[in-house]
């Protein structure tokens, strides 16, 4: 099933139980989106192309007791009413969850207006949730369990499912074993799984920091590779590291700048330098990994 | 409480703490009298009507109101700034503030919300929001303005009209009139009145929305020196000016 729908659909079925749900969109559709609004329309508003205002009235609704979900593609979203998810929402803490579609080049040929590079780390500096997803599984249970403030990167089109379901840890997961460890979030797991060495995914920030050194604190090296300009995702894995005493060879891939061609998602990263950029050094083979992931208690002293 | 108590504890609370803004809070003094003395209903019940403060620099004399109206002690002024629960811009953790503002634009998007809400809810409860005329420049007050007439709901809007920005007069930074048309054309039932005649506000509040209320306000009304001047949007106040402010008020209102 496509992300999207999945996702919607999820919301669909959460909305015929909880009356003070309400789906809104800035004029932006998707086919379980579209059955909500026609099937429970006193639970859904079109806002029109105005999501400062839109942003303003889910915190309006949240103050008076609703939990709106606020629908539009990322930059606009995000980007266009930054101000207003600050002052309106995480300031007052209110349960609103906002979601993105269009993570990344989800939208490969509309260029940079549409390229969601730089919501990722905008919102990171927020005190909100951010759910990132990867496939059409997590994007369910995400639809299912979210309480706002959050933010919840979906993606337009098709993509396989990750894992058996409810193998979910506490904000990542390792999807292989294997060095180096490359970390990524959301598409860009599908695109780590192409490359040789191990995958672990980070589906929720803040990043749980204790877990995250728990589980890197006896590899050798780990690359992070992430769709956002300037690489946010590298800076809060790195930070955490450095925190809690992980010594580890490092890498950050990431793009550095806006890409204005356009093609397919795969031409779109090789524009923006995602492949092994030239120079990289040689990171060690083989692993001496010991699994972690099972339980939080365990962080190296 | 009245407009007159307003003033003096709004001035007093700038003079001991040191600075504070005052243009736009001796403007809007009459506005806050109106609401909390004779408009909202139902005040700390789950159907009140609320008011939202979205010009977020008058937040002295909604302060002024508040303690007035004994939802904190009147001693909480005195500690403006000063490490108390009060600043300059107002959050929603003060008792009887219904949202965080400060940053314009954001208050009528906030009203339309739960004007909305109470839509949905089916409850009479009003919604009432304080606009700066400045703030009208802020394009998300014309998003949201389109949206609660769209939606047909109970907001009252009232912009608090004294004329003047941080720089000078609005007419001549960047002309805000014919702003009654203005709304209007967006679909709201547009009242002009002295935003000083208690008599006029009431009247022209005592209606549902969708209205907007364009309430012709002086800066720093009540107090002489400091009538229509910009300087004083944001400034201090010595012994003699504070004496002599006293005394206007006392004489004037």
């Amino acid at each position: 099933m496509e992300m999207r729908d999945a996702f919607f659909k999820t919301l669909y079925d959460r909305a015929a139980r909880d009356p003070s749900m309400v789906l809104m969109s800035g004029d932006a559709g998707a086919f379980w989106l579209d059955k909500f609004a026609k099937d429970y329309p006193a639970q859904y508003i079109n806002c029109g192309i105005a999501e400062q205002n839109m942003i303003s009235v889910a915190a309006g609704l949240a103050l008076a007791g609703k939990k709106p979900f606020v629908h539009g593609i990322n930059n606009f979203l995000t980007l266009r009413a930054f101000e207003q998810i600050s002052v309106d929402i995480c300031s007052m803490k209110l349960p609103v969850v906002l979601i993105g579609c269009g993570a990344g080049y989800t939208y490969s040929t509309d260029g940079p207006t549409h390229h969601g590079v730089c919501d990722l780390g905008a919102m990171m500096q927020l005190p909100l949730t951010i759910y990132n997803c990867s496939n059409p599984m997590n994007s369910e249970w995400f639809a299912r369990s979210v309480e706002g403030p959050a933010y919840i990167r979906i993606e337009k089109g098709e993509l396989p499912d990750l894992y058996p379901p409810r193998r979910f840890n506490d904000g990542m997961n390792i999807i292989r074993l294997g060095e180096p460890m490359i970390i990524a979030s959301g598409y860009m797991v599908h695109e780590a799984l192409k490359r040789d060495g191990g995958v672990m995914e980070i589906y929720r920030f803040p990043i749980n920091g204790k877990l995250l050194a728990e589980t890197l604190c006896n590899r050798k090296s780990v690359v992070v590779l992430e769709d956002n300009n300037k690489g946010p995702i590298a800076q809060a894995v790195a930070k955490e590291l450095m925190q809690y005493g992980v010594k580890i060879d490092f890498q950050s891939i990431a793009p550095r700048d806006f890409v204005f061609e356009y093609g397919s998602r795969e031409f779109l990263h090789r524009k923006a330098g995602l492949e092994r950029p030239k120079g990289i050094r040689e990171l060690p083979a083989g692993s001496d990994w010991i699994e972690t992931m099972a339980g939080t208690e365990h962080v190296r002293s | 409480m009245n407009a007159k108590e307003i003033r003096k504890l709004s001035l007093e609370a700038v003079y001991k703490v040191g600075k504070g803004h005052l243009g736009g809070v001796l403007s809007c003094a009459e506005i806050f009298s109106v609401l909390y003395s004779k408009v909202l209903r139902n005040q700390g019940r789950l159907n009140a009507d609320r008011f939202i403060l979205s010009k977020g620099h008058a937040a002295i004399s909604l302060y002024a109101t508040l303690a007035l109206a004994g939802y904190f002690p009147i001693e909480e002024m005195w500690k403006l700034n000063q490490e108390g629960m009060l600043g300059e811009e107002p959050n929603n953790k003060i008792p009887g503030v219904e949202v965080n503002s400060g940053s314009l634009g954001h208050g009528l998007g906030l009203a339309c919300g739960i004007a909305l809400a109470n839509k949905m809810n089916r409850s009479e409860a009003r919604t009432f929001v304080l606009l700066g005329d400045g703030e009208c420049w802020e394009g998300s007050i014309w998003e949201a303005a389109m949206f609660g007439a769209h939606h047909n709901l109970n907001i009252t809007v009232i912009v608090d009209r004294n004329g003047y920005c941080v720089q000078g007069d609005t007419e001549s930074v960047m002309g805000l009139e014919p702003l009654g048309a203005k709304w209007c054309a967006f679909g709201w039932d547009v009242r002009h009145c002295d935003g000083h005649d208690e008599d006029a506000l009431r009247d022209a509040l005592a209606v549902d929305g969708p209205r907007v209320v364009v309430a012709k306000t002086v800066k720093g009304r009540g107090v002489s020196f400091m009538e229509g001047k910009k300087e004083w949007h944001h400034g201090s106040l010595n012994d003699a000016q504070l004496a002599q402010a006293l005394e206007e008020i006392n004489g004037n209102a």
